[in-house]
């Protein structure tokens, strides 16, 4: 048995509420999916214990085993939902990083009230808020009253249930997690760095590219992480805004361990979910790392 | 060195006004209508308290802030509608502000590589530029490697490898330790002679100032108060605030008792002095200043001269080559000598006479009486 120095005895000490945690609630349910994802659905829900690699090959287009019905719809739908995320990672990211500019450039008081403004929604239930969208979407709801009512359209827009009404609301649920790591990036960046690269002569631009963009990189990598990943998975938005017609991965997942009963085939979506942002987001930091920031 | 000429009116500030409003509503003039010529060739240093608007100068020469009104000519054409990456000048920041994710050279040569100069040429003026401050071969470390006078050097390289027609220096060593600060002082200067350009340098501190400029404007709440030579800004002071803000004064206000054109007697608070100063007339109120280290002690055994001044002594302070008297006159007035003597003997409480040089005094202008500037 190796013996702890004081300091790493102390430090086990403060670590482990939280390794056990993680390990109990968060690597616990993991491992009984990566299991799951292994084996026989059940006649009528459940798992039967015997090791099916058929699971896996559903996802990538051989349903059980029966070459001609190839299909590759759950792959569709994988990067469907990728596609999406990554839209809502752009739209939120172009709002998010000249409004965090303008907000750092404000006396402190009216600072401090804009950003408590972009956290203000999350006193709120998601649900409840998505719900508000659909009032304000709908047939009959305000955006198509006030277009009408302006003239610029004489019958009403088919808003909800479509891609774009997914769009809005993933945009509206992820900007303060774009935001605050975005914002807190660009809050650092001394202002006399920007006045010594035009001073040097480059250009707004160029000094954009060479001093603004690398120095607040951190913080954009950090926001479209955060968005991304809860983006992919999200099934909430999908299902209220985006009704039967845009089906995206989670809202797969959801109806194959609620609806279909099966389990197994749901943790194998989730395990191929999970392996697909480790890529995306492995690609992404190591691309980040190469460049790498001050400390 | 400059092959050519040196032109006196190279940079031409023209009644230059800039006001700022306060967040308590209030209204700070920065600028006051500032007129100045710098020549091509000169080391010329904005000198003044902190809010005198220097600053405000600097930056709207480098153009990071805007005129009210009045015009600047830099070798004759206008710098106020071009945008600071255009203008011929180059900066060197307060804090450095070395660009943190770039290594030394790239922070060096960065100038270069927005004007897009080739990857040969850059680098060997990198280099250059590198060696000039004394910092050759650092080109692959971070800014945050370095201590804090090789980044002032660091941002030296940064600012001159652009060839500026003007260097503005924005209080650059005011981080650095003293003797550190002694030593950068006769290298900008030797810099400045050695590029042949303009140096425009803002500072707080006069003794900075009297070191490295050859000409100081001494700024105050927006308005130059004097513009001259360092010589002239020590001895001649043209007011009371550049008289108090450069070096150590004794200031004296009297009324002329006596004048017979050169020779003039001064009562100032019960003392009568005698001044070597040709246009005052009796009964006339001026202020008077005489440096400190302008006084002698008298020694005991000559006769008690007319040229000296009774004093009380208060307080001796040994500062490393001379001794700082504080005394009090017998008006009460406080009185500060600087003595190069050993002081055997004398202790506080102790009557002196201190001796002047008549010719040592220094009427300072436009102030009569108490006025506090």
């Amino acid at each position: 048995m190796r013996s702890f120095t004081r300091q790493q005895k102390q430090l086990l000490l403060l670590l482990s509420p939280a390794t056990l945690f993680l390990g109990i609630f968060f690597l616990g349910p993991l491992l009984i999916m990566a299991v799951y994802s292994l084996l026989e659905p059940g006649l009528y829900g459940g798992v039967e214990w015997n090791f099916y690699h058929w699971n896996y090959g559903r996802v990538l287009g051989w349903a059980d085993g029966f070459y001609e019905e190839f299909d590759i719809v759950y792959l569709q739908i994988l990067l469907r939902s990728a596609g999406l995320a990554l839209l809502t990672v752009l739209v939120t990211l172009a709002f998010c990083y000249p409004v965090a500019f303008w907000i750092s450039r404000l006396p402190s008081r009216r600072k401090s009230l804009c950003i408590f403004l972009i956290a203000l929604p999350f006193f709120s239930s998601m649900i409840i808020r998505l719900y508000a969208w659909i009032l304000i979407l709908r047939d009959s709801g305000f955006a198509n009253q006030i277009l009408m009512s302006l003239g610029l359209i004489s019958e009403p827009l088919d808003l909800m249930y479509s891609g774009t009404a997914v769009i809005i609301g993933m945009v509206y649920i992820f900007i303060p997690f774009m935001f605050l790591p975005v914002y807190s990036s660009v809050e650092n960046l001394d202002p006399k760095l920007i006045k010594a690269s035009q001073d040097l002569g480059a250009t707004p631009f160029t000094t954009f590219r060479r001093v603004i963009f690398p120095m607040t990189l951190p913080g954009v990598v950090s926001g479209c992480i955060l968005v991304f990943i809860p983006a992919l998975g999200n099934f909430v938005v999908p299902a209220m805004l985006g009704g039967a017609k845009v089906v995206m991965i989670g809202n797969l997942v959801e109806q194959q361990f609620l609806a279909a009963r099966n389990w197994p085939f749901g943790a194998t979506l989730s395990m191929v979910m999970i392996a697909f942002m480790l890529l995306v987001v492995s690609i992404y930091l190591l691309k980040a790392m190469k460049n790498p920031q001050h400390s | 060195m400059s092959a050519q000429q040196p032109s006196p009116d190279f940079l031409k500030i023209k009644k230059a006004y800039r006001h700022f409003v306060t967040p308590e509503g209030g209204t700070v003039r920065a600028l006051d209508g500032i007129d100045l010529s710098v020549a091509s060739n000169e080391f010329i240093t904005l000198l003044g308290p902190s809010g005198c608007g220097k600053t405000t100068l600097l930056n709207i020469i480098a153009g990071f802030e805007r005129l009210d009104r009045g015009e600047i000519l830099l070798a004759g054409t206008s710098l106020l509608e071009s945008p600071p990456h255009r203008r011929p000048v180059n900066t060197v920041f307060q804090s450095y502000a070395l660009f943190p994710h770039l290594n030394i050279g790239d922070n060096v040569g960065y100038g270069l590589d927005v004007a897009g100069v080739a990857k040969k040429e850059r680098n060997q003026r990198v280099a250059e530029a590198l060696e000039m401050v004394g910092l050759s071969g650092v080109e692959k470390r971070k800014p945050s490697q370095l201590s804090g006078g090789q980044q002032q050097r660091v941002a030296l390289a940064r600012a001159i490898i652009n060839r500026p027609k003007m260097l503005l220096l924005d209080e650059p060593l005011s981080a650095l330790d003293r003797n550190l600060r002694g030593k950068m002082q006769i290298e900008l200067k030797n810099l400045q002679a050695e590029l042949g350009i303009c140096f425009l340098f803002v500072t707080h501190d006069q003794e900075e100032a009297l070191t490295m400029s050859d000409r100081i404007v001494v700024l105050n709440e927006g308005k130059v108060e004097q513009l001259g030579t360092p010589d002239e800004i020590y001895h001649r002071p043209a007011s009371r605030f550049v008289t108090e803000f450069i070096g150590e004064s004794n200031i004296f206000s009297g009324t002329v008792v006596a004048s017979d054109g050169q020779l003039a007697r001064v009562n100032v608070g019960g003392t009568e002095v005698l001044c070597t100063q040709q246009n005052l007339t009796p009964g006339e109120q001026v202020s008077l200043l005489l440096r400190p280290e302008h006084f002698q002690l008298q020694s005991a055994d000559q006769p008690n001269g007319s040229t000296g001044i009774s004093a009380v002594l208060e307080q001796s302070v040994f500062i490393g080559r001379d001794h700082q008297l504080h005394c009090r006159m017998p008006n009460g007035q406080p009185l500060s000598a600087l003595i190069r003597s050993s002081l055997s003997g004398i202790k506080p409480g102790q009557a002196l006479t201190l001796e002047y040089d008549p010719a040592a005094w220094h009427v300072i202008p436009g102030v009569a009486g108490e006025r506090r500037a």
